[in-house]
């Protein structure tokens, strides 16, 4: 047991690790090289610690609650139940990870006092996302992360970069308004209400059922757009312009997963899927999501670029964590919540693979992927597991969600989405497996430009992140029947949702 | 807790061995010198014949060598050990190729041997068939990519169709051990269809045959050995757990797969007769004798009571097939037209598939026509399977005139004379074991006279003239896949250019905006405007206010 | 009541009479005056806010005789946060001032007379109980005003002055030909007595036309982007603060205090108006390559907030466009003196110049971005809090149009601030510029960021300003 303070102020210190992060990172200045990597690597050690310690009493039943009044009857609150802390517990492991990635990878670049203090506050946001206790709280920390990335995708300052941080904010910032309108909407119907596992809109769904349908179609685009719904996806493949770092904490952790944690929290926590269903919403949700899997898929074909291919590939598997949810029931929502998890330890080895090899061997097209496998066998090695796991070859991860969300979907009697599942699942082969086969099978080609020289340290520390996450994409899958599994912890909180 | 490690050791060592041969040097010798030893490993569970359980394993995997696997544990032991030998020094080029798709195949056959829960039978599945086509496209030419990107396609597509039956398995019951599967769950027809073709693929089921033929040319002579031998029969274990006889509705299916199995079984002969290369021909071969596997099978759905009894039979047929049919392969190599002996050693097989009397080939005819008639098949059946023998007789006899012309190596490996004699003697040894009743003598007659048929239609025919031969390619259908594939690949591109269409150039609007604003502001600047904007204004609001 | 109306008469006379010693003082004593006129009269707002807290308005009569006869002050919760504003902008703008025009020297003189003669004004506007002191408030602002845009060097800064006193002229007569109708139809010129004064169209119109003109409203706007533009920097800052604040100010209480139930139609084309100013001063900030015009034509987009109060009359409408006027004040003024800031150090304040500023002038840029978030809307600012509050009182009345409008004007402010924000810090710094001047003192520096800071904080904690807001509505709505 721990003191009741306690409770009040573990999660908004989880938030504010990296909010103090960044300020000492900005006040220090470029120069305080040493200073900026312990106190990254401090501040994320920390906030692991944090929230592991918020996971386990939280496991044994313990709750915490921050509430602060922001304007008569808006509340600012944070707490930390079972999904906040999967969702807070992936991003700060992969913080880690991509800290550790980002020092090696950012060794020679300028500005990296800027990156790093964006870095910081984006994970905060991304925390705060996490541990959000209201629709409120969760809009706020969501237009904070819109703030905090936008400084990352414009970081190289080159006319491709300002032009993708354009897309991007007027995509996420149109998406902000219509989540604000929504937002404005249901406080006025139902007025500051928290998150509760099943929803609370219930009452109002005899009188007010238009105007809640029309609030949820608003939602879901508002989130929607973080989330790479097609069509609302296109400033995804623009910002792979980003250093490989932001394409992977971007892609893997913090804004594409804050789309699909938000959609998860509308469904379950404020409608709930009852009444999702009953107003007829359900459906819709499962088709665009279907839609977006298979569009994203075959958009990824046409790519020969790797991080936009990649990129696709992202476009088309967070939508999976949202068809887990529409479609319901113990199965399928604990699918579509691993993946969460899952797709998110997956892509971020493929982008730090990719961004490796762009950093190193000037390699960004996938036909300079050719005989890679012969010069840098540890990377080539972890892309391979990674990719693998997207196509949901057993025993990695991506089967582990893929059997969930199929059995699921047959469970609530919807063959056509299992058809979805294996076409995209077909499609995700046609897309990796020629990857894989130009890195270990192909003679190698010339290289575009020379092989930049790092140094031991940053290059060890970035094969470590890369190697790392697919080690972890291989044993989480090996052991996913283990207890303390992302699965079992998933399984029980899709317990509370869907008995 | 021993249990467990016999259990887990013929998964894991080969592919901890796999993963010694990355790294240069005496890991890699090691491993290379190892890997041919790794199939002995299974004969530890099947000695052992016990289960383990663990729970945090995949999806709680469990492992154990039951009735139904031991016949395709036994075959795997003895060929892939055998073949691996064979490899160990005929293999020279791209070893760690070769050596990491032999060991991570095997891992993955024993762990579909071995596994006793659907996801874990699911995994050793699809890890042997993604493994399967590092060994297929071993040679790295045109032809073996081309082999190797059919062989997938229709690997991955069969694959994803029985992962959707399989799945309507596990959404309605769980990943429940497949021991009890037979009682536990009643599966809709189309399910049912979904797992019998997605495992057809590996089977050589007509039409899903396709990617057989083009497959053993290209891949190395051990290869080819194993995938003919033991890995085509992976199919059938797929098929015996996951629509295994006595399930709910299964006997319905019994007669159109028994329709299915002698079309195969003709369709392959006849195809095989048209071809010229060696390999090609044996493939057609192991297509057609998968057909006849399909008929057992389906004897044993329409019988499911008998189904127990029928099993070590069908035993028989697979350890028969596939330890000649390896034989036969490993014989491709070694020049088998120069000397006696390796005539001797061709002809074994050739006569043993064929059925002649006495062979462990009329072992395996004999057990089929047991199975049949337990099915209450008519006997019509039975006489178009004694027409098959004709017809793989015709076949085999094509292959011998071919195969001895082949070149090879100066000497007859040992490996491939243990394999002949593994495949005269061990489906003996397994009826002895299972105490079956190889009806010597009652089979003697039907055995010769297919035979005799065939040797009359040869000698008619004056050894298959070319007259008549069309020319056919490797993979019949294949070509019209290529085709429709081709044709569906150009529509999509056109419809991505359709709708990548690109973002207009804003930048010349941006500029006409910004003119167009600053010469308004110039304008409304000059004070005689602007007195005048106020003058209209108030004039407008004034006149608002009176009207409402 | 005593005490209190010593501290309502030193707001307006302590600038007064320390305007009036500046001139009289010698160049070296000069700076005492400067510093208490600037210094002294904040500090009396801290007890009458207190007051204010307690009894909603305090009132101040001259001569013992009480309105309509007499002349009288008012301040009320509206006024004290006016007052708030301008002290707060104008201590932030001293240092820049001081260090521009320092009164040592013989030539700052008018100059420091012109400012707090201007600080008279607008305390003097903000109290005012009756239409023709209110008249006198705004004319003594506006002359001060059009005095301290000419202080600046160069043609442009004279002709912006005149424009600006031309049309102010113009619209200070249509204001006063209004009150001398009022005045003849009914003989009382009080403000805050409803009922009291019947006020025909004509000078309803007339003076609202007039306000609009001091107060920039699209399309009445056109002396604003000049004067602004070339104005000085802390001359721009209280400016865009409280000048045209108090203007619209004072057409918020005619409308709702004197105007006896000005028709709805009327007020719904005010918010068209208002509407208007919104959408143009947002694409007309996003298209201009000067930083101050920017600047300056994101005030006349947020003054057309301002204007929405007139159709969404309501409780939560009031308590939002007076914390919109707090936020955006304390915002804007820091993004003038960041900028002013910026033409010292480059020697001009064109876009071209701006990339790579993020490494010269980090603070500068850091409060630009800082006001930005305000100017937006993004939670957790100040500029939020006034947005949320608009968004519900348009909810209770049911004003789509108006809520459709409010939110989209976040997006198109984002527009021209994400610009200015990825010109400074993203786009690589394209040539040497020479620094023309000395280098601003960092209290200049630290002034402008420290605004920037109260503007996102208070929205952190608005408690006390909503309800202070709350509960002096003037007298409207349901």
């Amino acid at each position: 047991m721990i003191a009741p303070w306690t409770t009040q102020i573990l999660p908004p210190a989880v938030v504010l690790v990296s909010t103090l992060a960044a300020i000492v990172i900005f006040v220090a200045g470029e120069q305080r090289q040493r200073l900026r990597i312990w106190v990254n690597l401090a501040a994320a050690m920390l906030k692991l610690v944090l929230v592991v310690w918020i996971g386990l009493e939280v496991l044994a039943g313990e709750e915490f609650l921050f509430r602060f009044e922001l304007l008569p009857g808006l509340e600012l609150i944070l707490h930390a139940d079972a999904l906040s802390i999967l969702f807070a517990s992936l991003s700060a492991v992969l913080w880690l990870v991509t800290t550790v990635y980002a020092i090696a990878y950012l060794e020679h670049s300028p500005n990296r006092a800027r990156f790093f203090g964006f870095f910081s506050l984006c994970v905060s946001a991304t925390m705060g996302i996490a541990m959000a206790g209201n629709l409120l709280t969760l809009f706020i920390f969501y237009e904070l992360l819109t703030l905090t990335t936008w400084p990352l995708v414009v970081h190289n300052g080159t006319p491709e970069a300002l032009a993708a941080g354009r897309s991007y904010l007027r995509y996420t910032l149109t998406g902000g308004v219509v989540l604000l309108t929504a937002l404005a909407w249901l406080y006025g119907l139902a007025g500051n209400a928290v998150f509760t596992p099943g929803g609370f809109l219930a009452p109002l769904a005899g009188e007010h059922g238009a105007e809640l349908r029309l609030i949820f179609i608003l939602l879901i685009a508002g989130f929607g757009v973080k989330a790479g719904l097609v069509p609302l996806h296109g400033w995804l493949p623009k910002a792979m312009v980003a250093p490989a770092p932001v394409s992977a904490l971007l892609h893997a952790v913090a804004v594409v997963k804050a789309g699909a944690f938000g959609i998860i929290r509308t469904v379950e926590d404020v409608y709930g899927l009852d009444l999702v269903a009953q107003l007829g919403m359900r459906l819709p949700l499962i088709a665009v999501a279907c839609w977006t899997i298979i569009i994203g898929s075959l958009l990824a074909l046409r790519e020969h670029h790797l991080k936009r291919r990649l990129a696709y590939s992202t476009v088309s598997q967070v939508s999976y964590i949202v068809l887990g949810i529409a479609v319901g029931g113990l199965l399928a929502t604990s699918g579509g919540m691993v993946h969460l998890v899952h797709q998110g330890l997956m892509k971020i080895t493929l982008f730090f693979c990719a961004g490796i090899f762009g950093l190193l061997l000037g390699v960004s097209k996938i036909d300079q992927l050719d005989g890679l496998g012969r010069r840098m066998p540890w990377v080539s090695g972890a892309f391979t597991a990674a990719a693998l796991g997207m196509i949901g070859l057993p025993p990695l991860v991506g089967f582990i969600s893929k059997w969930y969300l199929a059995s699921g979907a047959l469970a609530a009697g919807m063959p056509l989405v299992l058809a979805v599942l294996i076409t995209s699942a077909l499609l995700n082969a046609a897309y990796f497996l020629p990857l894989i086969r130009r890195l270990w099978l192909n003679p190698p080609g010339t290289l575009a430009e020379a092989p930049i020289e790092i140094g031991r340290l940053p290059r060890l520390a970035l094969m470590f992140s890369a190697v790392a996450t697919a080690a972890l994409v291989v044993v989480l899958g090996v052991l996913a029947a283990h207890p303390l599994s992302p699965l079992n912890w998933v399984v029980k909180i899709a317990q509370g949702y869907a008995p | 807790m021993s249990a467990l490690v016999i259990n887990l050791l013929p998964v894991l060592a080969p592919l901890i061995v796999a993963s010694l041969l990355a790294f240069r040097g005496r890991p890699r010798t090691f491993g290379i010198a190892a890997a041919p030893w790794m199939p002995l490993l299974l004969v530890g569970p099947l000695l052992l014949a016990s289960r383990a359980e663990m729970t945090i394993v995949l999806l709680n995997l469990r492992l154990g060598a039951d009735a139904v696997a031991s016949p395709l544990i036994v075959l795997c032991a003895v060929a892939w050990g055998l073949a691996g030998w064979f490899a160990a020094n005929r293999i020279h080029r791209d070893r760690i190729l070769f050596w990491s798709g032999w060991l991570v195949s095997l891992a993955g056959i024993s762990l579909a041997l071995l596994a006793q829960d659907i996801a874990g039978f699911y995994a050793g599945y699809a890890m042997l068939s993604l493994a399967s086509w590092l060994l297929i496209i071993h040679a790295r030419s045109q032809e073996a990519w081309r082999a190797g990107r059919i062989y997938l396609v229709l690997a991955l597509a069969g694959e994803m169709a029985a992962f959707a039956g399989l799945i309507a398995i596990v959404a309605a019951v769980g990943n429940i051990a497949l021991a009890e599967l037979a009682n536990a769950v009643q599966l809709e027809p189309a399910w049912r269809w979904l797992i019998l073709a997605g495992f057809a693929v590996k089977m050589g089921v007509v039409p899903l045959h396709v990617w057989l033929p083009l497959a053993h040319p290209v891949a190395p002579v051990p290869a080819s050995a194993i995938l003919s031998g033991v890995i085509v029969k992976a199919g059938l274990l797929g098929w015996l757990r996951l629509v295994p006889p006595g399930s709910e509705g299964a006997d319905a299916v019994g007669p159109i797969l028994l329709a299915l199995g002698i079309v195969t079984a003709f369709a392959g002969v006849l195809i095989g007769l048209t071809q010229r290369r060696v390999k090609v021909v044996l493939a057609y071969s192991t297509i057609s004798q998968m057909g006849l596997v399909l008929m057992a099978y389906s004897a044993m759905l329409m019988a499911p009571d008998r189904a127990a009894a029928l099993l070590p039979w069908l035993g028989v047929m697979v350890l028969h097939h596939g330890l000649n049919k390896a034989s036969l392969f490993l014989a491709c190599s070694c020049a088998p037209g120069r000397s006696r002996l390796r005539g001797l050693l061709v002809a074994i097989p050739v006569l043993a598939i064929s059925a002649a009397p006495l062979t462990t080939g009329m072992l395996a005819k004999t057990g089929l026509k047991t199975a049949l008639a337990e099915a209450g098949v008519a006997h019509g059946w039975t006489m178009a399977l004694s027409l098959t023998s004709t017809a793989t007789a015709l076949l085999l006899w094509h292959f011998w005139r071919l195969v001895r012309s082949e070149r090879g190596y100066k000497t007859a490996h040992p490996a491939w004379v243990a394999m002949v004699l593994a495949g005269l003697f061990v489906p003996w040894v397994w009826v002895l074991a299972h105490g079956l009743d190889p009806h010597l003598l009652s089979g003697l007659w039907p055995a010769t006279w297919p035979l005799g048929l065939a040797g009359a239609l040869v000698w008619l025919k004056g050894g298959l003239a070319p007259r008549w031969r069309p020319g056919l390619p490797a993979g019949d259908m294949v070509v019209w896949m290529e085709g429709a594939a081709r044709l569906a690949g150009k529509g999509l591109a056109r419809l991505a250019r359709a709708g990548a269409a690109p973002m207009p150039n804003l930048y010349p609007v941006h500029v006409r905006m910004t003119r167009t604003l600053l010469w308004m502001e110039r304008k409304i600047t000059a004070l005689p405007v602007a007195g005048l904007l106020i003058l209209g204004l108030g004039g407008l609001l004034w006149l608002v206010a009176r009207w409402s | 009541m005593k005490a209190y109306d010593t501290l309502m008469l030193a707001l307006v006379f302590i600038p007064l009479g320390t305007a009036l010693i500046a001139v009289m003082l010698p160049p070296t004593r000069r700076r005492w005056a400067v510093l208490l006129g600037g210094l002294a009269w904040p500090c009396v707002l801290v007890p009458l806010s207190l007051a204010i807290a307690r009894e909603q308005t305090l009132t101040l009569v001259f001569g013992g005789w009480s309105p309509p006869l007499g002349i009288g002050w008012r301040l009320d919760a509206l006024g004290l946060v006016v007052l708030w504003v301008h002290a707060l902008v104008g201590i932030a703008a001293l240092p820049g001032a001081w260090q521009r025009f320092e009164p040592e020297k013989p030539e700052s003189g008018p100059f420091w007379s012109l400012w707090l003669i201007l600080a008279t004004g607008v305390n003097l506007a903000t109290l005012a109980a009756d239409l023709f002191n209110l008249y006198v408030a705004l004319e003594l602002t506006t002359l001060a005003a059009v005095a301290l845009i000419a202080t600046d060097d160069g043609i442009a800064a004279l002709s912006a002055a005149m424009r600006y006193l031309l049309l102010a002229v113009l619209g200070s007569l249509m204001y006063v030909l209004g009150v001398g109708l009022v005045y003849a139809q009914t003989g009382s010129l009080a403000m805050h007595q409803p009922g009291v004064v019947e006020l025909n169209n004509v000078a309803l119109v007339l003076m609202l036309t007039g306000l609009m003109v001091k107060a920039a409203i699209f399309p009445l706007h056109v002396w604003l982007p000049h004067a602004y533009s070339n104005a000085p920097g802390p001359v721009a800052a209280i400016m865009s603060a409280v000048v045209g604040k108090v203007a619209l100010v004072a057409l918020w209480r005619i409308w709702f205090e004197t105007a006896v139930d000005p028709p709805m139609l009327l007020a719904n084309l005010l918010g068209l108006i208002g509407a208007g100013a919104i959408v143009y001063g947002a694409v007309a900030a996003y298209l201009q390559p000067r930083l101050k015009m920017v600047i300056a034509y994101s005030s006349i987009s947020q003054f057309g907030f301002l204007l929405l109060l007139l159709p969404l009359a309501c409780q939560q409408a009031f308590q939002g466009a007076g914390f919109h006027l707090l936020a955006h004040g304390l915002a804007k003024a820091s993004m003038f003196l960041a900028a002013a800031n910026i033409v010292t150090v480059l020697g001009s304040d064109s876009i071209r110049h701006l990339p790579g500023l993020d490494k010269r002038m980090p603070l500068e840029a850091f409060t630009l971005a800082l006001a930005g978030i305000t100017l937006i809307g993004l939670p957790p600012s100040g500029g939020f809090t006034g947005k949320w509050m608009l968004l519900s009182a348009a909810w209770e009345v049911q004003g789509w149009f108006w809520m459709v409008l409010i939110v989209l004007s976040g997006l198109m402010s984002a527009a021209y601030i994400f610009r200015i924000l990825a010109l400074t810090c993203f786009h690589p710094a394209r040539r040497a510029v020479h620094h023309l001047h000395a280098r601003p003192p960092k209290i200049t520096s630290f002034a402008a960021l420290l605004l920037a800071l109260l503007a996102v904080v208070i929205g952190l904690y608005p408690h006390p300003v909503l309800d202070l807001l709350g509960s002096g509505v003037p007298g409207a709505g349901p």
